[in-house]
């Protein structure tokens, strides 16, 4: 922390104001920031505005933080559900237009007609055999 | 992308941050989403980014006065005891109290600068000010922050760390 001056001269308005231009990223003259720097007072004022910034920055990250609490299991277990549930649905869709498709594509059924304009008639024996019981023909059981 | 969302995504941390120093941290959600609401209804004016964020921050300083003024209506507090302060803190603590004490258009020009990052040309036009005026009110406000923490300045390290200008991807 820098040294506390007491009963010091007042330091000059405008050597505070080049600090704190300088500290705020607006454009300042060098010499004059020279001027500003040498004086110590101007110095203890900078180091000043520099601390209370960096509490103000703790005191807003603590604000993001509690705003906006960082997604652990949550967000990861989220963002697997979403995937998931695109990759089934994308499935069942590729299925229903699968089969859609499938069915405009099948060949026609295809159907043979005879047409029948006579009625056939079978062939003349060429031998006939005579078969007598005892002879050429015996009865067994079992229908044998 | 449209506008509204570009201006959304650059600008939403640091009107957070702003408006959680006016109106505390559990209404600054609430009204951060009500000023990007606002920004998306009405046509983003045409401008460079330096204006159009002034324009987004005016939106947001707006909001919060006509909050802290219904507060003062109903009679309830300013809530600024929140979470965003570090309570076990002295410095922060003290910081906090001190920011409670400056004039409100003095505060509202130091934390446009301190927390949300605007220039001097940007807090100008946000606020209805001259740069001039702008530069005198932050100094002001700082000086009076200064001689309000002076004892807990005295006992506090300089923090590590403390980056001196606001880079781009801050915002």
């Amino acid at each position: 922390m820098t040294d506390r001056i007491e009963n010091s001269e007042p330091v000059p308005e405008q050597l505070h104001g080049v600090v704190e231009a300088f500290l705020d990223g607006e454009i300042v003259d060098p010499s004059m920031l020279r001027n500003a720097f040498a004086d110590r007072a101007a110095r203890e004022h900078f180091i000043d505005l520099l601390i209370i910034r960096g509490v103000l920055n703790r005191m807003d990250s603590t604000a993001a933080r509690a705003a906006h609490p960082p997604q652990r299991g949550g967000g990861r277990a989220k963002w697997l559900a979403a995937v998931a549930a695109a990759a089934i649905v994308s499935v069942s869709v590729g299925y229903v237009a699968g089969q859609r498709v499938m069915a405009s594509a099948a060949p026609a059924t295809v159907e043979a007609v005879v047409v029948v304009d006579s009625v056939a008639t079978a062939p003349k024996a060429t031998r006939s055999i005579t078969l007598k019981p005892g002879v050429n023909w015996s009865d067994s059981p079992g229908g044998r | 992308m449209d506008e509204a969302a570009v201006l959304f995504s650059a600008h939403r941390d640091g009107v957070f941050r702003y408006l959680c120093r006016l109106v505390g941290y559990r209404h600054a959600e609430e009204l951060t989403q009500e000023v990007f609401l606002r920004v998306s209804r009405g046509p983003v004016p045409e401008a460079d980014d330096a204006r159009r964020r002034a324009w987004v921050f005016r939106i947001a300083r707006n909001l919060a006065l006509n909050h802290v003024r219904d507060d003062r209506r109903r009679g309830t507090p300013a809530d600024l005891d929140d979470a965003s302060a570090a309570p076990t803190q002295e410095l922060a603590v003290a910081v906090r109290e001190a920011l409670g004490r400056l004039a409100p258009q003095d505060r509202e020009v130091f934390l446009m600068r301190e927390t949300a990052g605007l220039s001097y040309n940007d807090i100008a036009s946000a606020c209805n000010l001259s740069p001039d005026a702008v530069r005198s009110r932050l100094h002001r406000a700082r000086q009076q922050l200064r001689d309000a923490l002076s004892p807990a300045l005295a006992r506090t390290q300089p923090t590590p760390g403390v980056r001196l200008y606001d880079r781009p991807d801050r915002e």
